[in-house]
């Protein structure tokens, strides 16, 4: 696999397999900013990543999977090429991406993903992600040792003076800040409750999500694009794939697979999204 | 001394920063290296730790920062080096890189002479490419896994129909006419020729033949389910000894496989009999039938290679030559097992290669130690979880369950070592057994990491008054770019007793097992 390339030809339609439901409200123009093997980011004014993907396990909700922009050669999409996102349609001077009628990914947690999930399923899963997560980025925060993570222990430092999880925006290694990946995960937490009492999500330590909206400025593009959709109560396929397998999990290797497949998503943006799901601090929610 | 490296608007893959960071902690004389977004938070953090300098104070959250922080300027220096080569090496789609095709016809339009197409992406389109090139007459190598059997029995009939290679799927190494492919190791040309279903014992039996002084003429592989699937009923490895017969430089044929079903190996040995060229056969797991006719059949992999030389060379084989003698084996065994604790009684095989595993594990079983396994199924033999050990215990590290969405632990050893700390930690460890494969594809400098691991796992069962033996092998030649004998040297600086092949390291754990079990009752 190497850089992806256009369907060859000006003008030539594609026809997406499944379109994230938040990329269609998108309008005005984007850029390539980055290209990988299997997935191209597109930036929009708004400081939001547009992926087009190959692969439907990436997904999101600002995604758009359409392995036939990956299969062809001729052209190459090079950071640097102007992208007009139009609501039904997304366009270059070379393709046109046609979204109208194809099936949406909403990437929301659904009441079938959560019914199996359990305190003790929780607990499971700590202990498989304390044993199997990727170090490096906010592992650490689990295994409640001395660490020479600088990134660890100023997240420590965050939680215990007792300040909003807006504190942990833009904190830690990687593309996508280790400090927001765990957000994520604390969010994808209260969302999974919320759906299984059929509630609206409560966010711990921080009851006013505007502050972890103005807090989002303050990150880069990756992570700002992984909080917006959190806020809106939508995460990344692999997320919900992971809370949904651990739901089914019918004993610890179920769930040591689910976490296995979870924490190779990049380098510890998996680790930290379940470290998030999983992390509580006593007295203020539940422990696992 | 302070160093900053600023990437104004700079999209990286996580991965790629991951690996960054690691390569520039590794380079010497560097106490600290960050790398990291320029968000508020991470600037601060930075500014408190001291590591915050000049333009750094200027970055915005979409600029990537690398600070270091070295013991010298000149340290300094050598880690912005190596960051920014790193920077150069992995930068994305600028237009200025040298032209990759991303598709076959892309491939055949820039090398239309190409005869060989190596595949490997993501499993459940692997079949649709090979079949694409063997429809242009190409032969193929598939190193993809996740091919379902019906797709590889469909692929392999097709390039039977033309005459072509169908290796793999699940096909890790090879040597055609002296060039090696995907993991193979530098060895020296002669007249024996392999074919295999098996792709670390593939480069263990020619590494084995290297050292004796022999040489290889060809080396396929055939994906691992070739002997072992009724269904494939062996049909690479039939074509393959039919190249090997029709090979004028081939004057002697190994033939190597993880256990085959019953009726695949009999239709192998049929084959074998009518090429009428000397044969050696190694079927792993299995007791090694009488010889007779043209084919000898070895007891291990190092055999395998001892009986192809001795063939190739016109000798009778006798018996390999041993670094230790079992006399010597059982002396180091006692003083291997003289600081243990009454509870360290457990083997931990953790393998990079699962023929490797394979091996030490049959040899294990063989003397009668009941040792549980990924690479096991049945009941009773089978681990809970590949990634707990109970009793004794041996891992195939390069399993699907542990290589999804990461690298192979021959090219990245960190899953390893975090296994290794883990085991090291498990009071009931006695000995770690290990495999190091060198080569092309594997990583730079395997031994350098692992014996920093080592250490550190042989200090913290020392720290509670334990002892812990280490045994490793390196399946490897003089030809391999990491320098075996470097390795070897950082293995054995760590406190690691170092076996010339993997049977003989597995060998060498038996005996310390048993003197570990023995020694208390």
């Amino acid at each position: 696999m190497g850089q992806p390339i256009l369907e060859k030809g000006t003008g030539k339609t594609l026809r997406p397999i499944l379109v994230g439901a938040g990329v269609p409200g998108l309008t005005g123009w984007g850029q390539v900013v980055s290209s990988f093997a299997g997935a191209v980011n597109l930036r929009h004014p708004q400081g939001l990543l547009v992926s087009l993907v190959e692969d439907p396990r990436n997904m999101t909700s600002l995604s758009v999977c359409v392995p036939a922009l990956f299969r062809k050669q001729e052209r190459r999409l090079f950071p640097g090429k102007r992208v007009r996102l139009e609501g039904p349609s997304l366009a270059t001077e070379d393709f046109v991406l046609d979204l109208q009628g194809r099936p949406i990914w909403q990437g929301r947690i659904t009441g079938e993903d959560v019914k199996g999930l359990s305190p003790s399923k929780i607990l499971l899963l700590k202990q498989s992600l304390v044993s199997m997560g990727q170090d490096g980025g906010f592992l650490g925060l689990l295994r409640r040792e001395q660490t020479d993570n600088a990134f660890v222990s100023k997240a420590r430092r965050v939680l215990a003076g007792g300040q909003v999880l807006c504190g942990l925006v833009g904190l830690g290694p990687g593309s996508t800040p280790s400090g927001d990946d765990f957000v994520a995960g604390v969010l994808m937490r209260e969302e999974a409750k919320a759906v299984a009492a059929h509630r609206e999500p409560v966010i711990p330590w921080s009851a006013e999500k505007e502050g972890l909206r103005a807090a989002m400025d303050r990150t880069n593009d990756a992570g700002k694009t992984l909080l917006w959709q959190a806020l809106h109560g939508r995460f990344p396929s692999y997320l919900i794939e992971a809370v949904r397998s651990v739901s089914e999990a019918k004993g610890q290797q179920e769930i040591d697979e689910a976490v296995e497949r979870a924490v190779s998503h990049g380098a510890t943006s998996g680790t930290d999204a379940l470290v998030g799901f999983v992390f509580s601090r006593e007295g203020t929610f539940e422990e696992p | 001394m302070k160093k900053i490296i600023l990437r104004k608007n700079a999209y990286y893959d996580s991965v790629f920063l991951m690996l960054a960071t690691q390569a520039l902690k590794q380079a010497p004389g560097v106490r600290e290296a960050v790398v990291a977004m320029g968000t508020e938070v991470n600037l601060a953090l930075l500014r408190e730790i001291g590591l915050l300098a000049g333009e750094g104070e200027s970055a915005r959250p979409n600029d990537l920062v690398i600070a270091v922080d070295a013991l010298s300027g000149e340290a300094a220096e050598e880690a912005c080096r190596i960051a920014e080569e790193i920077l150069k090496r992995k930068r994305h789609g600028k237009g200025e890189e040298e032209y990759r095709p991303v598709s076959l016809d892309g491939a055949l339009r820039v090398f239309p002479e190409a005869n060989l197409a190596v595949i490997s992406v993501p499993g459940r389109y692997a079949g649709r490419e090979a079949r694409k090139a063997l429809n242009r007459g190409l032969h193929v190598m598939i190193f993809s896994d996740h091919v379902a059997v019906e797709e590889e029995v469909e692929l392999k009939d097709l390039a039977l129909d033309k005459g072509l290679l169908m290796m793999g799927p699940d096909c890790g190494t090879a040597i055609l006419n002296g060039k090696p492919l995907c993991f193979a190791n530098g060895v020296r040309r002669g007249p024996i020729g392999l074919v295999a279903a098996s792709g670390s014992g593939l480069q263990e039996v020619c590494c084995c033949i290297d050292r004796m002084g022999g040489g290889i003429s060809q080396a396929i592989g055939t994906g691992g389910r070739d002997l072992q699937d009724r269904r494939v009923r062996g049909r690479m490895m039939l074509m393959g000894i039919e190249a090997l017969k029709r090979d004028p430089e081939t004057r002697v044929m190994v033939v190597l496989s993880k256990p085959p079903a019953e009726e695949v190996a009999a239709m192998v040995l049929a084959r074998l009999e009518q090429t009428g060229k000397p044969c050696v056969v190694h079927f792993l797991g299995r007791k090694p039938s009488a010889s007779g006719g043209s084919i000898r059949f070895s007891a291990n992999m190092e055999e395998a290679a001892a009986m192809a030389v001795a063939l190739s060379k016109g000798e009778e084989y006798r018996e390999i030559s041993r670094s230790f003698s079992n006399a010597k084996m059982a002396t180091v065994a006692e003083a291997e097992v003289q600081n243990m604790t009454s509870e360290q009684k457990y083997v931990r095989g953790l393998f990079a290669g699962g023929t490797l595993a394979i091996e030490a594990l049959a040899l294990f079983e063989q003397e009668g130690f009941k040792v549980l396994s990924n690479v096991r199924k049945e009941p009773g033999l089978a681990l809970r979880s590949p990634h707990r050990s109970e009793g004794h215990t041996i891992v195939d590290m390069g399993d699907d369950v542990f290589t999804l969405g990461r690298p192979h632990p021959m090219i990245d050893p960190s899953l390893r070592e975090e296994r290794m700390a883990r085991e090291a930690a498990d009071p009931g460890t006695a000995l770690l057994l290990l495999d190091v494969v060198l080569g092309y594809g594997a990583h730079e400098d395997p031994c350098g990491p692992l014996g920093e691991t080592v250490a550190s796992a042989k200090t913290a069962v020392a720290g509670r008054g334990g002892y812990l033996s280490v045994i490793a092998s390196i399946t490897g030649t003089e030809r391999d770019f990491q320098n075996i004998a470097e390795q070897k040297k950082k293995l054995e600086a760590a406190g690691c007793l170092v076996l010339p092949s993997n049977y003989q390291a597995a060998l060498m754990a038996l005996h310390v097992i048993r003197k570990a079990n023995t020694r208390w009752t």
